[in-house]
C-alpha cells in the first residue's frame, strides 16, 4: 500500500498507541513495519498519493475487493487508510452504491456487516476486526453476511490424482468468491456454499485445475491430472518476461526442465537432442572438463566466437555455471534463436541466448525436497590395445619393410621370453621380460559417483524464499598406488548454494535478492595436456608394452628404499605411464559467487500497466591451481642370471640436475584468475488491453557491464596496459508489440549496444527487428471448418532483423595504437658495441573503421496443436553473417609488423528446427508422453580474405561449409614402389603400402593446391532425440533417444602412429618438469 | 598400437590397397606422406545412442502420510547405455579426440524426496 510510505502517518500511529488497548498488538506491529519501510521506501515517496480535500464520496463498485474500494476511498476523500490486507481478502468482494455522501457515512456502507470497524483518528483511517467477529472458526473461510442470507448447501467430496491417490491440501473454492476450503489428508473435503449454484474450481500445486458445476447431489469428486506440459505454454523470453506462447512472434524454445533430468553432474551434457536449435555434442568424459560443445542453431560464424549468451537469473554467465546448475534449482530453461528474440540483448545475441531461470520462493508452507543419486561410472568404450606379442611382430615389421637393413628390434628371445612371461611358464621373469597392460595398470573398470540436492520453497504474503545446497563428488577411473599418500585419481568436489527471496515491500514493490555460490575443488593427474585434461590416454597408446616394467618390487639393495621403484629403459629414458600417472596430482580450486539485488516496481498509480525493475549485480570469479609433483626414481634389470634367475636393479637417473629424483612433492602455481563482473540493468515496462481487444505492450531497457580480469581468460598474466582496463558494454534497447484480438501480432524490437572496442565513430550499433504472428486458429473460419477438430491451435509467424556482436578478435581496442617503445630488436653501436638502443614493437595499428560484425536474419515458424494433444513447431531460418573479421592477407607481406584486420567475411546459414510433444492419457491411471526434436542447419562461406587462385576454385574457402576440414583425396593405397614411381610425385620417402592421393589440378605432383574441402564439420550439422515416458499407477518409465549425423571425424595420423615410440629422452626431462606446454 | 591396425593394415605378404592402416613404419619421418590430413582418416561421425533411460516408483502417499512425507520417488536411471555407430575405435562423439578421458555410461540409483 502507498499509504504505509508516509512517514507522517507514522507519528501518528505511535501517538495513538497508549489510547487503544484492544488494538495495541496489531498497531505494534503495523507501526515497526511501517517505520522500518518508510526508510527504504522513501525513494518512492513519489508513489504515494497526495490527494486533497474530497469530503464527498462516490462509489459504484460490484463485486470487487474490499481494498480496491478503499483505495478508492482514500484517493477522494484524502485521508489515508491503514488496515490489514489479509483482513480485506477475509471479506471477499463487495459491492457499494452511494453517491456525493459524507466519508463516514460511504466508510459504513462499505464496512457494515462485514466484521469490521473503523476509526478516524486526524487524516487518517483505521479499520480493524470489530469484536464480535473474532470468534469465526477459521476451517471454513469467513462468507460474508447479507442482511438476508439465502439459504445454504454443503458439499462434500474427495480430490484424487490421475492414478488414483488423495491429494492433501488441494484447494476447493467456490468461483469469483473469497469461500473455499483445503482438503484433508485423504483429499477430502466439505464446503458450505450459498445455495445460489455457481461453480467449484479445485486447484493444486502442479495439477491442473478443473472446475465442476455446483450438482444439488451435493457431492462433487474432482480428479486432477498433473499439468506436465504446463511449462511449454509458457514461455520465458529476454529478461526473464513470461510471456504465453501465443503472443510470441520471436524464435523461442523453452523446454521442460524435468527433461534435462540425466545422471550426470553436468547439466551441458543433456543439452543434446532436446531442444530444437541446440546443435551439442561431448568431446570429452574427465570430470572438471566434460563440458558439452553447444551452438545455437549451429556455428553461424567463422569469425572469432560462435558461443551462445549464457543467462542465468538475468546474469552473463560462463559455460561452468551453467555446468553446474542443477535440474531442480531450474524454474525455466529457454533459448532465444532468432533476431526477433535475441533483439534486447543487441550486440550479446548475435549467437543465440541460452536463458536459465532458477526457482523463486511459492506462497504456503515450507516444502523441503531432496534428491540422492549413486552413480556406477564406466567408459562406454575401452581402447582395444594389440597384445604384446603381436606388438613386437609388429615393430619388427615396421623396422625392416621401410629397410631392410634395419635389423628386428625384439629378438626371437626376447619374444619367446615374453611369452613365457605370459603364460608364466619356465624361465619366465616379470622384470627381466616385462610385460604391461597400461590400460589395466592405469585404469578402474569402474568409479562410483554421488549427488545431493536438497532445497526449502516457501514464503507469505510478504516473502517468498527458495534456498538450494546441492553436493556433488565425481570420481575419475584412474588408479592410485598405496605407496603414495596422495590422491592422484581425479575427483571432482562441487558445492553449490542458492538463495532467492523476494520480498514484498508495498502491494506494489518486489525486493529480490538472489545469492549464488558454486564451489569445486578438483583434484587429478599431472598432465602435460594444455586443456587441463589427462594425456595418459595418449601416452598409452604410444608406449612399448614390453621395454620395461611399470614398476619393480624392491630387490635385496632396495629393502628400505620410500620411494617407488618405476621401470625404464637403459641407455636414454622415455615415458613410464605408471610413472606419469603416480608422480603427483592437480589440484583447482574455484568459486564463483554472484550477488543480486533486483527492485521491481509497480507504476500502476502513475499509469495503469507501467512497471519498473532496477537491478544491480556483481560476480566474482576466482580460480587457485597448484601442481604437486615428484621425480620418479627409473630402475632397470641388470646382470641377469637366466639360470639362476637373479639381477640386480641400476638406478638410471642418478642425476643432480633439475631432474635429480626426489622423495618429497614439489610444487608448482599457476597464477591465481580472478574476474570481477559488474552488471546493470533497467527495464521499463508497460502492458495494456484497451477495449478488450487492443494490447499494447512496451519494453525499455538500459544495461551496463563491466569486467576486470586479474589474467586473460587462459590464466597467463596480460602483461599490457590495455589488459588492466576493465571491459565495458553498454546496451539500450526496446520492443513495441501490439497485439489485436490475440489474433494478430506484430512488433518492432532494436538494440542500440555501445562497444569499447571500435572508434567513437563506430561504437554504436543500431540493430533493429521487425515481427509479426497470425493465430489462425482463432479466426471465425478456422473454427467453424472442419479444421478446427483437426489442429487445434494454429500460429504462424515470422521476424526479420539485425544482431550485432562485438567479440570479434582477441584485440582490444582497434582504434588504437599498441606501441612498445623497448620491446623490439635493438642495435649496438660503437667500436666494441658498447652502446645499444632497444626498438620498437608495434601489436597494433590503429583502425578505426573496425566495427560491429552483424547478423541478418530471417525466421519463419508455424506452431500446431494437432488432434489435442500433438504440440508441432516447425521453424526454417535463414542468416546472414557479414563485417566478420579477418586480417587482410595482401598486407602481411609488405614489411609490416602485425596484421591489418578489417570487416570483411561474410558467411550464411540456414536450417530447420523442429520439435513435436504428445500426451494424452490412453486410460484412467497410464499416461503416455513422447517427444522429438530435431535441428538441422549448414554454413556456407560466402565471402573469406584468400587468394583468388586461378583454375584451381576447390582451394577457395568461398562457398565452402564452416570448419569444413581441407585434406587430400585419398584414393587407395599404392601397390607398390613401382606404382609409386609412375605416379605423380607425392612426399619423400613414399613407398608401396602408402597412402595414393589424387592429383586434382593434374600438374603431376601432389601439394597443397591439391586439398579439397572433405568430408562434414566437426561440429555436427544434425543434431536429434526422441523419446518415450509413460506413467501407469505408482510406476514410471522413460528413455530417450539422441542422435548426431551430418559429421566426420578424422584419425587424427599425427596422433595415432601405431607403432613407433612417441616420446624421446629430451620430451620426458620436460615432462617430469611438468612444464611441457 | 590399436588391435584394429594391427588386424588390417597393408603388408607386403597381404597387399590390401584398402587396409585400414596403410604400411608401417617405425618414426614419423618415414611416413610423412601418410599423416596428411586426408579423406583416409576420414569417417563419418553420425551416431545415434540411447541418451537416458529411467525406471521409476512413486510410494503411496497413504503410506507416507504416516511418516509426514509428502512425496517420496525411488528410481534407477542409465545414460548411454547403448550406443549405435559405424565407427568402432573409440566412443564417436569424442570425434578426433579418441585417446582421452573416454565419454562415460552411468548406471544409477537415486532417492526424490518432498516434506511438506
Amino acid at each position: 500500500m502507498c499509504c504505509f510510505s508516509r512517514s507522517s502517518f507514522a507519528n501518528e500511529a505511535k501517538r495513538l498507541l497508549p489510547e487503544k488497548e484492544s488494538k495495541q498488538k496489531i498497531f505494534i506491529k503495523q507501526v515497526l513495519r511501517v517505520m522500518k519501510l518508510t526508510t527504504i521506501l522513501l525513494l518512492f515517496t513519489c508513489l504515494a498519493a497526495s490527494a486533497t480535500g474530497f469530503s464527498q464520496i462516490t462509489l459504484s463498485e460490484k463485486s470487487v475487493p474490499l481494498s480496491n474500494v478503499l483505495r478508492k476511498i482514500q484517493r477522494q476523500s484524502g485521508y489515508d487508510i491503514l488496515y490489514r490486507y489479509e483482513l480485506t481478502q477475509e471479506v471477499g468482494p463487495i459491492t457499494v452504491n452511494v453517491k456525493n455522501v459524507p466519508l463516514k457515512e460511504a466508510l459504513d456502507a462499505c464496512l457494515d456487516g462485514k466484521g469490521l470497524d473503523y476509526k478516524i483518528v486526524g487524516k487518517t483511517i483505521v479499520v480493524s476486526k470489530s469484536e464480535q467477529k473474532r470468534d469465526v472458526a477459521p476451517a471454513i473461510k469467513p462468507v460474508r453476511k447479507e442482511p438476508a442470507a439465502p439459504p445454504r448447501i454443503n458439499i462434500v467430496g474427495s480430490v484424487k490424482d490421475s492414478t488414483g491417490n488423495p491429494l492433501a491440501g488441494a484447494t476447493v473454492a467456490l468461483k469469483g468468491t473469497a469461500i473455499a476450503t483445503k482438503t484433508d489428508a485423504n483429499g477430502n473435503y466439505s464446503l458450505s456454499i450459498p445455495d445460489e449454484g455457481g461453480t467449484l474450481e479445485i486447484s493444486y500445486t502442479g495439477y491442473n485445475t478443473v472446475e465442476i458445476p455446483v450438482s444439488k447431489t451435493g457431492v462433487i469428486d474432482a480428479v486432477l491430472s498433473l499439468a506436465d506440459t504446463r511449462a511449454e505454454e509458457i514461455v520465458i523470453t529476454a529478461y526473464g518476461e513470461k510471456k504465453m506462447r501465443e503472443a510470441v512472434t520471436g524464435s523461442v524454445t523453452t523446454v521442460n526442465p524435468e527433461n534435462l533430468r540425466i545422471p550426470s553432474s553436468n547439466l551441458t551434457t543433456s543439452l543434446a537432442g532436446q531442444i530444437a536449435g541446440i546443435i551439442a555434442y561431448q568431446p570429452g568424459g574427465q570430470p572438471g572438463y566434460d563440458n558439452a560443445q553447444f551452438f545455437i542453431r549451429g556455428v553461424t560464424t567463422f569469425g572469432y566466437s560462435s558461443s551462445p549468451l549464457i543467462i542465468i537469473d538475468n546474469l552473463e554467465s560462463s559455460t561452468n555455471d551453467l555446468a553446474r546448475l542443477q535440474v531442480n534449482d531450474i524454474e525455466s530453461f529457454s533459448i532465444l534463436k532468432d533476431a526477433g528474440a535475441t533483439a534486447l540483448y543487441g550486440s550479446r545475441g548475435a549467437n543465440g541466448v541460452v536463458l536459465v531461470m532458477t526457482k523463486r520462493g511459492k506462497i504456503g508452507t515450507p516444502v523441503v525436497s531432496g534428491q540422492f543419486d549413486n552413480s556406477l561410472s564406466r567408459p562406454t568404450k575401452n581402447l582395444q590395445l594389440a597384445d604384446p606379442i603381436t606388438f613386437m611382430k609388429l615393430y619388427n615389421e615396421a623396422s625392416v619393410t621401410r629397410d631392410p637393413y634395419a635389423g628386428e628390434r625384439y629378438t626371437a628371445d626376447k619374444i619367446y621370453f615374453t611369452q613365457q612371461t605370459i603364460d608364466k611358464a619356465p624361465g619366465y621373469n616379470p622384470y627381466v621380460y616385462p610385460v604391461n597392460d597400461w590400460m589395466d595398470l592405469l585404469f578402474k573398470k569402474y568409479t562410483n559417483n554421488q549427488r545431493a540436492n536438497i532445497n526449502i520453497r516457501g514464503g507469505s504474503n510478504l516473502a517468498k524464499y527458495f534456498v538450494s545446497g546441492s553436493y556433488n563428488v565425481d570420481n575419475g577411473i584412474l588408479k592410485v598406488d598405496p605407496i603414495n599418500n596422495f590422491n592422484n585419481n581425479v575427483k571432482l568436489n562441487s558445492y553449490q548454494l542458492r538463495s532467492n527471496i523476494d520480498m514484498n515491500l508495498t502491494k506494489t514493490t518486489v525486493l529480490s535478492v538472489l545469492l549464488g555460490g558454486i564451489f569445486d575443488q578438483y583434484n587429478g593427474p599431472i598432465t602435460s595436456d594444455p586443456s587441463g585434461a589427462s594425456d595418459l590416454w595418449n601416452i598409452v597408446m604410444h608406449t612399448d608394452p614390453v621395454a620395461f616394467p611399470a614398476y619393480f618390487l624392491p630387490d635385496s639393495a632396495n629393502l628400505y628404499t620410500k620411494h617407488l621403484l618405476f621401470g625404464n629403459t637403459n641407455g636414454g629414458l622415455s615415458v613410464n605411464p605408471y610413472a606419469n600417472l603416480m608422480r603427483g596430482y592437480s589440484q583447482f580450486y574455484r568459486s564463483t559467487i554472484n550477488a543480486q539485488l533486483n527492485i521491481a516496481q509497480d507504476l500502476k498509480m502513475l499509469l495503469p500497466g507501467l512497471k519498473f525493475s532496477g537491478m544491480i549485480s556483481t560476480t566474482r570469479f576466482s580460480n587457485y591451481s597448484i601442481n604437486r609433483t615428484y621425480n620418479p626414481f627409473y630402475y632397470a634389470v641388470q646382470n641377469y642370471n637366466a639360470v639362476k634367475d637373479q639381477y640386480s636393479l641400476l638406478w638410471l637417473n642418478n642425476v643432480t640436475d633439475g631432474n635429480k629424483p626426489t622423495e618429497y612433492l614439489d610444487f608448482s602455481r599457476s597464477p591465481n584468475i580472478v574476474t570481477s563482473q559488474v552488471y546493470m540493468q533497467g527495464v521499463l515496462s508497460y502492458d495494456k488491453t484497451f477495449a478488450s481487444d487492443h494490447n499494447i505492450s512496451a519494453k525499455l531497457i538500459g544495461a551496463r557491464q563491466e569486467r576486470v580480469l586479474s589474467t586473460s581468460a587462459n590464466g597467463t598474466f596480460d602483461g599490457s596496459l590495455q589488459g588492466t582496463l576493465p571491459y565495458r558494454n553498454l546496451n539500450y534497447s526496446g520492443s513495441v508489440t501490439y497485439t489485436y484480438a490475440r489474433k494478430y501480432i506484430t512488433d518492432f524490437s532494436f538494440g542500440y549496444n555501445g562497444s569499447e572496442r571500435f572508434s567513437e565513430e563506430k561504437r554504436f550499433g543500431f540493430f533493429p527487428t521487425v515481427g509479426a504472428a497470425w493465430v489462425l486458429s482463432r479466426e471465425k473460419f478456422w473454427q467453424e471448418s472442419f479444421l478446427a477438430d483437426l489442429i487445434s491451435s494454429f500460429k504462424l509467424r515470422g521476424s526479420y532483423g539485425f544482431a550485432g556482436n562485438d567479440n570479434i578478435s582477441g584485440n582490444r581496442f582497434f582504434y588504437l595504437s599498441n606501441v612498445d617503445l623497448t620491446g623490439g630488436n635493438g642495435a649496438s653501436f660503437g667500436v666494441v658495441n658498447g652502446y645499444s638502443r632497444p626498438g620498437v614493437a608495434i601489436s597494433n595499428y590503429p583502425n578505426p573503421l573496425v566495427t560491429w560484425e552483424r547478423s541478418n536474419q530471417l525466421s519463419l515458424g508455424a506452431e500446431l496443436t494437432i488432434l489435442k494433444d500433438l504440440k508441432t513447431v516447425v521453424e526454417v531460418y535463414k542468416q546472414k553473417r557479414d563485417n566478420i573479421y579477418q586480417t587482410r592477407l595482401p598486407i602481411a607481406s609488405m614489411g609490416l609488423e602485425t596484421g591489418i584486420g578489417a570487416n570483411l567475411g561474410k558467411a550464411e546459414s540456414k536450417g530447420l528446427d523442429l520439435s513435436l510433444d504428445y500426451s494424452t492419457m490412453v486410460a484412467k491411471d497410464v499416461m503416455i508422453a513422447g517427444r522429438a526434436n530435431l535441428t538441422a542447419t549448414q554454413s556456407k562461406y560466402i565471402f573469406n580474405e584468400e587468394p583468388d587462385y586461378p583454375g584451381e576454385p576447390w582451394r577457395r574457402k568461398t562457398g565452402a561449409l564452416i570448419n569444413q576440414r581441407y585434406g587430400y583425396v585419398a584414393e587407395r593405397l599404392f601397390v607398390d614402389d613401382q606404382e609409386v614411381a609412375n605416379s605423380p610425385y607425392q612426399f619423400a620417402g613414399t613407398m608401396g603400402g602408402d597412402i595414393k592421393y589424387r592429383d586434382v589440378n593434374g600438374d603431376g605432383q601432389i601439394t597443397t593446391a591439391d586439398m579439397v574441402p572433405i568430408g562434414d564439420p566437426a561440429t555436427p550439422q544434425i543434431t536429434y532425440g526422441f523419446g518415450l515416458s509413460s506413467r501407469i499407477k505408482q510406476f514410471d518409465i522413460a528413455f530417450f533417444f539422441q542422435g548426431n549425423a551430418k559429421t566426420s571425424l578424422f584419425i587424427n595420423p599425427q596422433r595415432r602412429k601405431p607403432v613407433f615410440r612417441w616420446w624421446s629422452t629430451g620430451q620426458y626431462h620436460a615432462l617430469a618438469a611438468g612444464v611441457c606446454r | 598400437m590399436l588391435q584394429a591396425f594391427a588386424d588390417d593394415h597393408w603388408s607386403e605378404s597381404d597387399r590390401n590397397l584398402y587396409a585400414l592402416y596403410p604400411r608401417f613404419a617405425t618414426a614419423s619421418n618415414q611416413i610423412t606422406n601418410n599423416l596428411q590430413t586426408s579423406t583416409w582418416w576420414m569417417r563419418n561421425g553420425s551416431f545415434l545412442r540411447l541418451k537416458s533411460v529411467e525406471l521409476g516408483y512413486s510410494l503411496s502417499p497413504q503410506l507416507l502420510q504416516r511418516l509426514r512425507i509428502k512425496s517420496l520417488r525411488l528410481y534407477a536411471s542409465g545414460m548411454n547405455l547403448l550406443t549405435i555407430s559405424g565407427f568402432k575405435l573409440w566412443d564417436v562423439e569424442q570425434g578426433g579426440n579418441g585417446f582421452a578421458y573416454p565419454i562415460q555410461k552411468v548406471v544409477n540409483i537415486g532417492a526424490q524426496i518432498s516434506i511438506n
